[in-house]
């Protein structure tokens, strides 16, 4: 399991976004940090062929984040956006990350897959409800689900903690830990909370204006120097009960 | 666990089996209640023929008048048949139209593809005054449908250059109604008055003057376009989910944007320019389909126009009626049909989509 980055660059309206972002990692649960505009989403919307760019891309030796190459199942991407809130069963919605398979009506294969994603995430007993009735936090797990049917091996998720309370966020990092197991998946997330990527995360890639910073386990990477000069905040890295990483912020330090 | 897992499968693919079961019926249903109103539009009319005299020169023209046989095959047969290839024109480019815009208000006469045709016609009422009979019809339905395809054009161009972003398109499709609404004011006010009533009658909508080869230039272009939408069911149903999701599905987006609206331009066009303005199928058919056989588009689409066929089928009858002996203009009767229904299911607790 590895995935590798080398020289991936991307301009976007006229405006370069990632200078050269290159990597190298075997890590289950990899996490990529950084500040606001640094290139985060684009940097994953390229790993999942949704926008064009420079340099390779390749997962286990095999290239992907081709945008010719979209409908792949190697890898599943979850946009950071909210699915719409359509009158469409949960089952129904599930089924779409079939799409590339289905020519008109579902196989059984098809059905399989999603009966098969349904009662790994729990999501049985509201096959039949409505997604317009259902809360943020089952959202994401449909979303979730989605993207599993077509058995990717490669998980983006860009922000999926957003909008999910504290039990949520714990448990969308639980899920996404079990299947990590169960199916062997690599996930890429996108975080914007430091202490719940040192918590999960295996590796940590830390984006700075569209190049990679630094990139390491937690416990390596997350110093008060990094949080200077890429937060640009004063903060303090404590260890918790697990001798894990944790930052407190105490100020900005732009205006001062 | 395993047993127990195997009843929850089972259990789940009986739900989803059920709704498409559902939705199988539903939309046999209208294809039934469509062909029974077609037979039934074939027997009313203002010549005081007998509903008996129809019937029977439907199925055994041989036994009656001549006469007969004109009424039904020559004046009915072409009316009832556009009002169907007409209704389900119109009522299939609404329903993807609202899916590809991600908009309940969508629909080709929002774009301005109604007034675009209105000018168009108008402009070859007044300039081409002098030519009469089958050359009139023929140059004000070029009109229409020339002027109708130009909108079109504005609006693909514009979508091109914008990305296909939706309320891009929307915008110009309302600033190209706007714009055709003030130049066919512009050829109301320069037109005489015997041109004006033309102009008005045309804008009205009328079936009464549709030729069975006419009706055979919509079926064929009605044809293709439902296949070739058809054919995008499932990334329509994707689509709407919100464009990031249909895009992480695979599906191409913008492209799927800019296809649909070249075939909806095609498609109305060919709809209005021979029968005029008729309003509202295309917003509302829509919507009932959504409400009987929700977003899977692989049911949408065929009941959409369905349901579009059975309004103007309906419409063309009570214009047959309620000013009997002469025809009311069925454009104004579309609206005054969906209305209601309209407002039913604007109202009602089990309300479409979002």
């Amino acid at each position: 399991m590895s995935l590798e980055l080398k020289g991936v660059v991307c301009s976007y309206s006229q405006k370069q976004v990632l200078h050269d972002v290159s990597f190298e990692s075997d890590a289950r649960l990899i996490a990529v940090v950084g500040p606001n505009a640094a290139g985060k989403s684009t940097l994953i919307k390229c790993m999942a062929g949704q926008i064009p760019h420079g340099g390779s891309i390749s997962f286990n030796g095999t290239e992907i984040g081709r945008v010719d190459q979209t409908s792949t199942d190697l890898v599943g991407y979850l946009p950071q956006q909210h699915m719409s809130a359509v009158a469409m069963t949960v089952y129904e919605t599930i089924l779409l990350g079939r799409i590339n398979h289905i020519r008109w009506s579902p196989s059984d294969e098809d059905r399989r897959m999603v009966d098969h994603a349904m009662s790994e995430l729990s999501l049985d007993r509201i096959a039949d409800k409505q997604i317009n009735e259902l809360s943020g936090g089952q959202m994401q797990m449909i979303s979730i689900a989605q993207a599993l049917v077509k058995e990717p091996q490669l998980l983006l998720m860009d922000e999926p903690t957003n909008n999910l309370d504290l039990q949520k966020q714990l448990e969308m990092f639980e899920v996404v830990k079990d299947l990590s197991e169960q199916r062997g998946l690599v996930t890429v997330m996108i975080l914007h909370d430091l202490n719940l990527a040192s918590r999960f995360a295996d590796d940590v890639v830390v984006l700075q204006e569209g190049q990679v910073y630094a990139k390491g386990p937690a416990q390596e990477i997350f110093t008060e120097e990094m949080l200077r000069d890429v937060y640009k905040v004063n903060a303090e890295v404590i260890h918790d009960r697990d001798g894990l990483p944790h930052v407190v912020a105490y100020g900005s330090l732009k205006h001062s | 666990m395993e047993n127990h897992e195997a009843t929850d499968g089972s259990r789940m693919m009986k739900g989803y089996d059920r709704l498409i079961g559902r939705r199988k019926m539903y939309l046999a249903a209208s294809i039934v209640v469509c062909a029974a109103a077609f037979f039934i539009d074939l027997t009313v009319g203002s010549s005081g023929m007998s509903v008996i005299d129809a019937i029977r020169t439907l199925f055994v023209p041989d036994q009656v008048t001549a006469m007969d046989r004109l009424i039904i095959y020559d004046i009915r047969l072409p009316a009832t048949t556009m009002a169907i290839a007409v209704g389900m024109s119109l009522a299939l480019a609404g329903s993807v139209m609202q899916t590809i815009l991600d908009n309940p208000m969508a629909e080709p006469y929002t774009l301005g593809i109604s007034s675009s045709a209105g000018f168009g016609a108008a402009l070859m009422i007044v300039v081409g005054s002098s030519a009469v009979g089958a050359m009139g019809m023929i140059m004000i339905s070029a009109g229409a449908f020339g002027c109708s395809m130009m909108a079109c054009l504005v609006i693909y161009m514009v979508a091109r250059f914008r990305a296909s972003d939706k309320s891009t398109i929307l915008l110009t499709g309302i600033a190209i109604f706007f714009m055709f609404q003030a130049l066919l004011s512009t050829m109301q006010l320069l037109a005489n008055s015997n041109q004006l009533s033309e102009i008005v009658f045309w804008m009205f909508g009328s079936l009464a003057r549709c030729s069975l080869e006419q009706c055979g230039a919509v079926i064929l272009v009605l044809s293709i376009s439902s296949v070739v939408f058809l054919l995008s069911s499932w990334r329509y149903t994707a689509l709407k989910l919100g464009d990031a999701y249909a895009s992480s599905l695979g599906v191409d987006v913008a492209g799927l944007r800019r296809r649909t609206l070249i075939v909806v331009s095609v498609l109305t066009s060919v709809a209005v320019c021979f029968v005029g303005t008729i309003g509202f199928i295309g917003l509302i058919a829509p919507h009932i389909s959504r409400f009987l056989v929700g977003e899977d588009h692989r049911y949408y689409i065929p009941m959409s126009m369905a349901v579009g066929a059975i309004i103007l089928i309906m419409a063309n009858m009570l214009s047959k009626v309620v000013a009997a002996p002469s025809i009311f203009p069925v454009g104004i009767l579309t609206s005054f049909i969906g209305i209601p229904f309209f407002f039913y299911l604007v109202l009602s607790k089990r309300r479409f989509a979002s």
